[in-house]
């Protein structure tokens, strides 16, 4: 059982910055303290650096314990959690590798099907997504009931969904004709 | 559950919408149904592509569609998304890796039921008091006489949160972004993210990779934004002097309060706004490392001065590559090393100190002789002090007049010498010895890093004092009734106890967890000042 040294820790830990940032905002996402969240896994990482064996998956055991502090975090904001069975945590954790692959083709797609939908509809994902406004707030831009914005949104991901999905089937089958 | 109802619970629950009831019908259907998995893991997709952090290819949805920006370098300048900085190159390869973190984030997300409600911006504040440890972006990778106005800081700490004066010397730090910087006193600081330093005063030189483009030095008169370099900044103390940028190698912008941006190349500078020739006399990491190599071989160069030194009783370097330890003072004392390994020394060299973690472990030596005083130190490096007594040096066995050096489980140093032999039968409350405790000088933060330890037992002034880096942390009178007419030593081990029982093949556990260097023994009660010295010059 070999020890890290600093300068390896101090390494790894530069390399994984961006990953842990994303990682820890996307188990908090829209939380205005995420980033002190992540950060406070460098420090917990930091300390933990001893525990840190040389060769083993730096990423997998930074995860391991940035995923620890959102939980603690979560326990100290004492609010309702709904949380999947083991079980199938166990399972999702086997199949999301390889579920994770066609992220850049699925990517490019989105882009593409955005531009076919309605400017509105354009703008009312932006709004959802990317300024995170609240649908109250939107709801009293556009004079209509969060309920109803809410089936919109839904109705939007599925046209979305069916788009890339059409998208990626055309892609794959153009790449494999091509390789042929 | 038909296919549209279950699309609709899966919204449901990734907007933080769904009912404890649904949900767990939902899980029921996701745990048996890998049909439903896949639909599951395809809204998963869509919901983290969507929810790319400052996505610009979103922000800028309706006026293009060909936006070339990256999002994921985003994250390295989040404050300079309103100024926008050139020469940011797209990479597009970490795509993959940034979704599938954001995919392994939300699978977990479903796992924790999202609610935009929690929002709280006072939470970081309650974490920082809740769990009272220091936060950062950086660690300091090397000193050289650096001098800090409050918390001393050492090498291989993070470097904490808020303003920071060096106030002499030079420190190397590297970010978590992999920005390194070497900072020269007199300097007034802060680290304010892995991308942002903020000088208030003092010199600056930074070495920014690729990966850490848009690294941002913020100063009182404007900011320079790096573009991939080794630039240097100078900020004054006072509000009229200028702050000069120098530019050592690639491109930086200046973006001064007061005017337009400027773009620096090499060999370019500012000073104030007036376009100056790039100085040289910067110190960098490169330089700084030939400093403390330097450093080093000063130092080496003062011990072979140690064989014409009265004073000390034994000096052993702590060779990490033999089983024979050498002394250097002028007895040439011989010891030998048990089951201890090499370990890195505190320069940075391999085997240069002796790792005493593998059970078992500890340098034997033998030291004759009589001593009205002592001096007892040496350079550690303490893993954990897990066990009840740590050991330093101690004499075999519990003897009369000899000396035990340890380290309590609760980070307390621990001195004694046995001064009465117990008489048979011994009475209740018979007191063999008195305990020199430290304060606590030890807890897990300083896990790894290198520090001085020393303990002076002074039967001249009376007193015993504890040193932490050449910082006296306590004093203690020796009660009368305490005091011997002389120390001795005999058969002792440094980092381990040698019980007196030498037939019974069990033993306890008092290795030292972790590495000692340079241990040396005095005749006499060194001054604070001696011991100050001695650190100041064998520390790195």
């Amino acid at each position: 059982m070999a020890k890290a040294s600093d300068q390896e820790i101090v390494e790894h830990l530069t390399e994984i910055q961006m990953a842990l940032r994303l990682y820890v905002q996307s188990l908090l996402p829209g939380d205005a303290s995420a980033q002190d969240v992540a950060q406070l896994a460098n420090t917990v990482l930091w300390k933990k650096r001893r525990q840190f064996e040389s060769g083993t998956n730096f990423k997998a055991w930074a995860f391991s314990i940035a995923r620890f502090e959102v939980l603690s975090y979560r326990k100290k904001q004492a609010r309702d959690r709904l949380v999947f069975s083991n079980d199938l945590q166990n399972i999702m954790v086997e199949e999301l590798p390889e579920e994770a692959e066609d992220l850049q083709l699925r990517h490019l797609a989105l882009k593409t099907c955005l531009e076919k939908l309605r400017p509105q509809d354009q703008e009312l994902i932006h709004h959802r997504y990317t300024l995170r406004t609240p649908l109250a707030e939107v709801s009293e831009q556009v004079d209509r009931s969060v309920g109803s914005i809410k089936v919109t949104l839904h109705r939007l991901r599925n046209t979305l969904q069916t788009c890339i999905e059409a998208q990626v089937k055309a892609t794959k089958t153009l790449a494999e004709g091509g390789q042929a | 559950m038909n296919h549209d109802d279950l699309m609709q619970q899966i919204d449901l629950l990734l907007e933080g919408d769904i009912s404890e009831a649904a949900f767990l019908e939902l899980e029921a259907e996701l745990t048996v149904n890998p049909a439903a998995r896949k639909a599951y893991y395809q809204r998963l997709k869509l919901h983290t592509l969507l929810t790319t952090p400052a996505d610009s290819d979103l922000a800028d949805l309706p006026l293009s569609g060909s936006n070339e920006k990256n999002p994921a370098t985003e994250w390295q300048n989040p404050k300079h998304n309103e100024t926008e900085v050139s020469g940011r190159k797209k990479s597009f390869k970490t795509l993959p890796l940034v979704s599938l973190m954001g995919l392994m984030g939300l699978l977990l997300l479903g796992f924790m039921i999202f609610n935009p409600s929690i929002s709280d911006p006072s939470a970081p504040n309650h974490l920082v008091k809740a769990e009272p440890i220091a936060t950062g972006y950086a660690v300091i990778t090397g000193q050289s006489d650096a001098q800090w106005k409050g918390k001393r800081l050492q090498d291989g700490d993070l470097v904490p949160a808020g303003n920071l004066q060096l106030e002499a010397g030079a420190v190397k730090i590297e970010l978590f972004s992999g920005v390194t910087v070497v900072l020269e006193g007199e300097a007034n600081f802060a680290i304010a993210s892995p991308m942002e330093l903020i000088l208030e005063s003092g010199r600056l030189r930074a070495q920014v990779p690729e990966a850490a483009q848009g690294f941002t030095v913020r100063t009182a008169t404007g900011d320079v934004v790096d573009l991939g370099t080794d630039f240097a900044v100078v900020a004054g103390a006072t509000a009229s002097e200028q702050t000069e940028v120098h530019v050592l190698s690639g491109e930086v912008e200046w973006h001064g309060n007061e005017s337009t941006m400027q773009t620096l190349h090499t060999g370019e500078g500012l000073k104030g706004e007036q376009r100056i020739t790039a100085g040289k006399a910067f110190l960098g990491p490169d330089e700084f490392a030939q400093l403390q190599a330097e450093k080093q071989t000063r130092w080496k160069t003062m011990l072979k001065q140690l064989e014409n030194e009265e004073r000390l009783i034994a000096f052993f370097p702590m060779d990490g590559a033999s089983r024979d330890q050498t002394d250097l003072s002028m007895h040439t004392r011989q010891g030998a090393l048990v089951a201890a390994t090499g370990s890195t020394d505190r320069w940075g060299s391999t085997n240069g100190a002796v790792d005493f973690s593998p059970t078992g472990s500890r340098a034997r030596l033998r030291i004759s002789g009589k001593y009205q005083s002592m001096t007892l130190m040496c350079w550690v490096q303490i893993n954990s002090l897990d066990r009840w007594y740590n050991s330093l040096f101690l004499t075999d066995g519990h003897e009369l007049h000899e000396p035990h050096w340890q380290i309590m489980n609760d980070g307390r140093l621990f001195f004694s010498v046995k001064a009465h032999e117990p008489p048979v039968p011994t009475p209740q409350n018979f007191k063999d010895k008195h305990i020199f405790y430290s304060p606590v000088m030890w807890d897990r933060s300083k896990a790894g890093k290198w520090m001085h330890i020393a303990t002076t037992f002074d039967q001249q002034a009376g007193e015993v004092a504890h040193f932490i880096d050449g910082v006296e942390i306590s004093r203690e009178a020796i009660p009368d009734d305490m005091r011997v007419t002389h120390a001795h030593i005999g058969n002792a081990s440094i980092g381990n106890w040698n019980e007196p029982k030498r037939d019974d093949p069990k033993f306890v556990v008092r290795n030292l967890n972790g590495s000692i260097d340079e241990f040396a023994i005095w005749n006499v009660a060194l001054s604070p000042e001696d011991i100050a010295e001695w650190v100041k010059n064998s520390a790195p």
